[in-house]
């Protein structure tokens, strides 16, 4: 049995198209070579 | 194999999977999956295109054009992501259709958190209007109908969304819900349905019992006709306000909240074209801003450049006095720092004239005991030079003072002069003076 109210609960406003650029600029581009560039460094920083 | 190639593969990997997805309308599997891909490798960049569109197909422009722009930021050229911006542009605009789907969609999700689902309907419905492939507006419109118990209508729209996203968990179990609760309706409607036999009886079927009516009454009693009038009369009225009425008070409410939605639609579609002439306003009251201050600028340079000429003029002419009055008018901020030691050399030389003219009618005025002319003229030339004539300016303008009684400057001159020009000849009889005043 679906309960309404939680239901509604889930649904969000939608971004208006004047927020497009804020949604560019939040986006979070991190990919894996990144994260693995990231580990390297951090491997490095800890052998030193 | 690198550990680069094996990411590089990954993402490709996904994207397949996201393909395949795409290809059967499993757009939540294909947005999961070509997700997957860019966070294996950021510039996959058919792996973004096809995000884009998949967004775009479930009526999230936004989504869509944020990602066809990082796209585009990535590689600029041969990119079909520029052709697809290029291409829903016009539906982008403050006024155009995908704006106001979503706004309209908001509007909706506003008024069925209020409780006004009704109003949440209407809207809804305009919105699935515009863009039938609007996924979210479906659910929330399917969600309102079930909560509403129009289970058929629920299923329709549903079944609608549900050939643009199939796999869709969220649409599966409002569908899976609508179906079962109109099931259930079903059951109970053929529970009580009447079935003709083949003697011509009607029978009713109720629960387990069968109610059987003869096909044929007869009664010809008067009382019993009367009665029966009056029974028709009274189910009469009480159909009339028990189902009559009721529709005819939803029909005007279902208008008035039409109406109301169509208000609110004129009001958001005006404010928009306010915003947009707004914008314009400011923009014309910056250019003009723009313009009045170069006016100025080009008025203040036109000054400087008429009193330059005027004091050269003059300066030329031997009448040093107006060459002068024209340099203390020169407003030496607006020279131009290639000038800056022309017109250093040119206000040396008005200034030397000036101040010597000055200085004969300063010395002409105290020698005719006019005290109080010569102290307007020694003032000016201060102004322009504070030690002129080895401090004889600064000297004649304390004694100026000290001869008309105002012994408080006198003393603050003396001690310019003291101070400023303490080897010049009149500063130990500006010494002796100060003592005296001071005693």
């Amino acid at each position: 049995m679906i309960n309404f109210e939680e239901e509604l609960k889930k649904f969000k406003p939608s971004l208006e198209v004047e927020e497009a650029e804020e949604a560019i600029y939040n986006k979070n581009l991190d990919d894996m070579t990144d994260v693995l560039q990231e580990m390297l460094k951090e491997a490095r920083r800890v052998q030193r | 194999m690198s550990s680069y190639s094996k990411i590089l593969q990954f993402s490709n990997f996904y994207y397949n999977k996201g393909l395949i997805c795409a290809e059967v309308h499993d757009m939540s599997g294909a947005i999961d999956n070509l997700s997957k891909s860019l966070r294996y490798n950021k510039n996959n960049i058919d792996a973004r295109n096809l995000l884009g569109l998949c967004y775009y197909e479930i009526g999230e422009c936004v989504f869509a054009l944020r990602e066809w722009v990082i796209s585009i930021n990535i590689k600029s050229e041969d990119n079909l992501a520029a052709e697809y911006i290029d291409d829903i542009q016009p539906d982008i605009t403050r006024t155009g259709k995908f704006s106001q789907c979503i706004k309209k969609y908001n509007q909706a999700l506003l008024y069925a958190n209020e409780g006004n689902e009704d109003l949440a309907i209407v809207q809804l419905k305009r919105v699935i209007g515009i863009n039938p492939k609007f996924v979210k507006a479906a659910l929330l419109l399917g969600l309102l109908y079930i909560h509403n118990e129009q289970y058929k209508e629920a299923v329709n729209v549903l079944e609608a969304i549900a050939k643009v996203d199939a796999n869709n968990t969220t649409l599966i179990r409002y569908l899976k819900e609508a179906r079962e609760e109109l099931a259930k309706k079903d059951e109970k409607k053929s529970k009580g349905k009447k079935t003709i036999t083949d003697d011509g009886t009607v029978a009713y079927i109720s629960e387990n019992d069968t109610i059987i009516k003869p096909s044929h009454f007869r009664d010809n009693a008067t009382l019993n006709t009367m009665v029966n009038i009056i029974f028709g009369l009274v189910v009469g009225i009480l159909i009339g306000v028990f189902l009559i009425v009721p529709g005819v008070k939803r029909e005007a409410s279902r208008e008035s909240a039409q109406k109301l939605v169509d208000a609110n639609n004129n009001i958001a579609t005006k404010n928009a074209a306010i915003k947009d002439y707004q914008d314009k306003i400011n923009d014309l009251t910056k250019k003009l801003n723009a313009l009045s201050d170069s006016e100025e600028s080009t008025n203040t340079n036109m000054s400087f450049y008429k009193n330059l000429l005027a004091m050269y003029v003059s300066f030329n002419n031997g009448e040093y006095r107006e060459a002068g009055e024209a340099l203390s008018k020169i407003n030496e901020d607006s020279i131009e720092p290639d000038y800056k030691d022309i017109y250093e050399k040119l206000k040396n030389q008005v200034n030397d004239k000036y101040c010597q003219m000055l200085y004969a009618e300063a010395g002409g005025n105290y020698n005719q005991g006019n005290y109080e002319d010569a102290i307007v003229v020694f003032e000016k030339i201060i102004q322009l030079n504070p030690t002129y004539g080895d401090g004889n300016a600064l000297y004649f303008l304390a004694q100026s003072y000290r001869l008309t009684g105002d012994n408080q400057k006198a003393i603050t001159y003396y001690q310019r002069l003291i101070n400023e020009c303490p080897d010049s000849a009149k500063a130990a009889n500006a010494k002796s003076h100060l003592e005296r005043l001071t005693k």
